[in-house]
């Protein structure tokens, strides 16, 4: 069992307030969508979870301790990130990049454990890229190097995932695929919160829905009563049709 | 059409790469103690390597040759690992002790201790001086990699850097106590390996190993750096300490060769650029062979200013600098157009 929690999580930078009293706790075997519209502070409240905004860390508990009482490795072995923009920095294979997932755990890309290659293996399968194992990671195509990334972040294999956005540069089928392994990953008792923007995503795959707006923390509970019309159209200024296995967004004129 | 697609260079592992290195470096030292204004034959070389030849053979080989082609393998070593630690850091091909002014700021310090002539009251001074002149460049330099987040502006910083300390230089030339004063600080501008000591060699070993162990350190954060700040941080790099360690490193091995040698530039680029194609452009891997390339690089230029006619009184530092300013050029555009 493990939580990660927010105790009034504010975060002012210069005179903008980024987040405002955000209080949130979630657990193992949930899969949580972070939605809201542009600038509402999903993905400063991802970072601040994953320790990356020094001034914002205090609020932030693992298991009902304060993230910085971990080291960087402690942490790391807790907790995985995996941000929307994608960097890389060298043309490594793209085999490095995914065994670079087991870096918390001592693995590296030419001295790894049985297990690392194992997990690193298996990463690349499951997400269905082990085909390109052995290319250059910066001559894949958008939706290849999405996926590759999304293998380094599952091969970690901590009890908490926070990933930013991992569909936006995904066609539709492999939208379904990213969200169904994540869902997978929940039903397996990890950790997951991610942000999205498509509310149609969020009704099909994530059973507990958060709206965040303007900084703060608006709504959160089961999907099916976050994500009602009214919600939508106070939040994202849209109207919506909702049906048992989907959302429509109606046309205006 | 997936096998056009891959543009990968022949993968070897890494042993397969250091070895043959190594014994290209064995090779040059041996070339370099046979060859000379007096040519030696090998099995005389030998003798005298061993301490058995004739009382001039040992003298040769022993106080002069090898000497001088040790510090010209622990320079270029010194400044190619250095490259390859800069460049993983900062995330830039394009980085290097030279370019980034951190080779001019350690040869400033050695010019300033001996201008100044400090250097005859503390022991260890050369070094110290230019350790710590290259310790206060690259500490200026990372701090504002990570303020300014553009790489390109920070190697405009540190041509900026390199000027302004060209300039203070010829302040310290003109104002130059006398000929001799002059004469070492020409020495420590142009660079040369000439007429080096076991006495030399030993003042600046403890920094170019300490500062290599350091960097071999660094090795497996260099490579979680790949993915960005983030994904490191978040993998449990400690990014202030991984910094602080590439930082003293480099300054350590930069300072050292700088100590050795004077300011030679582009090294630090050639060898990390030759190596990453053999290493699968892997930055934590490219450090120990950038180490042997940039060392069999200044062996091979110390060769040919010694044996080719009319070269001879040409500074090794200038000879780099002609062959490698182009092959900087060359690197940038090709980076530039990728």
């Amino acid at each position: 069992m493990v939580t990660i929690s927010t105790n009034d999580l504010s975060l002012t930078i210069g005179t903008k307030k980024i987040l405002e009293n955000v209080r949130v706790e979630v657990g193992s075997s949930e899969l949580i969508a972070l939605v809201g519209p542009n600038g509402a502070g999903k993905s400063t409240l991802l970072k601040a979870m994953a320790g990356l905004i020094p001034e914002a860390s205090d609020p932030v508990q693992i298991n009902g301790a304060r993230l910085r009482s971990h080291t960087a490795a402690e942490r790391a072995r807790l907790v995985s990130y995996l941000p929307q923009d994608y960097q890389l920095a060298w043309k490594i294979p793209v085999e490095s990049v995914v065994s670079l997932g087991r870096f918390a755990y001592g693995g590296s890309a030419y001295n790894m454990s049985a297990e690392d290659k194992e997990a690193t293996q298996q990463a690349l399968d499951t997400v269905g890229i082990s085909h390109l194992a052995t290319q250059r990671a910066d001559l894949l195509s958008g939706g290849e190097a999405a996926r590759m990334h999304f293998a380094r972040f599952i091969n970690t294999d901590t009890d908490i995932l926070l990933t930013d956005e991992p569909c936006a540069s995904l066609d539709l089928a492999h939208q379904h695929q990213i969200l169904a392994l994540l869902r997978g990953l929940a039903e397996a008792g990890k950790c997951v919160v991610i942000s999205l923007h498509d509310l149609d995503l969020t009704w099909k795959y994530c059973p507990r829905t958060i709206i965040m707006h303007q900084g703060q923390l608006v709504l959160d509970g089961p999907t099916a009563e976050v994500l009602s019309p009214n919600n939508i159209a106070q939040y994202f200024g849209v109207s919506a049709t909702v049906y048992d296995d989907g959302i429509v967004f109606n046309p205006t004129i | 059409m997936r096998s056009t697609r891959s543009g990968m260079h022949p993968v070897v592992n890494d042993r397969s790469l250091i070895l043959p290195l190594l014994g290209i470096v064995g090779l040059l030292i041996l070339v370099q103690c046979c060859w000379g204004s007096i040519s030696i034959p090998l099995h005389r070389v030998m003798a005298a390597l061993l301490g058995t030849g004739t009382p001039e053979d040992v003298l040769v080989v022993q106080s002069i040759r090898l000497p001088r082609a040790l510090a010209a393998l622990l320079t270029g070593g010194a400044l190619g690992l250095s490259g390859a630690a800069l460049q993983g850091l900062l995330r830039n091909p394009l980085a290097e002790p030279g370019v980034l002014g951190v080779t001019a700021a350690s040869s400033f310090g050695g010019t300033l201790i001996i201008a100044t002539g400090l250097v005859s009251f503390i022991p260890f001074g050369i070094p110290i001086a230019t350790i710590t002149g290259a310790l206060l460049a690259t500490l200026l330099l990372a701090e504002l990699a990570y303020r300014l987040k553009s790489v390109n502006s920070l190697i405009i910083i540190g041509v900026t850097l390199s000027s302004f300390i060209g300039a203070l230089m010829s302040l310290i030339l003109s104002l130059a106590p006398n000929p001799f004063t002059l004469g070492e600080i020409l020495n420590w501008s142009f660079g040369s390996v000439a007429n080096r000591s076991w006495q030399d060699i030993a003042l600046s070993l403890p920094g170019i190993l300490f500062g290599g162990f350091l960097l071999h350190r660094a090795r497996n954060g260099l490579r979680i750096l790949t993915l960005g700040e983030d994904v490191a941080a978040t993998s449990g790099l400690d990014l202030r300490r991984h910094r602080r360690l590439v930082i003293i490193g480099t300054g350590l091995a930069t300072g050292g060769a700088v100590s050795l040698a004077g300011a030679i530039g582009f090294i630090g680029i050639i060898a990390p650029h030759a190596v990453r194609p053999w290493v699968q452009n892997d930055p934590g891997r490219t450090l120990l062979p950038s180490f042997l390339v940039g060392g069999i690089a200044l062996m091979i230029a110390d060769l040919f200013i010694r044996l080719l006619p009319y070269l001879g009184s040409i500074r090794l530092g200038v000879a780099v600098s002609i062959v490698g300013a182009p092959l900087f050029a060359l690197i940038a555009a090709r980076e530039a157009r990728s």
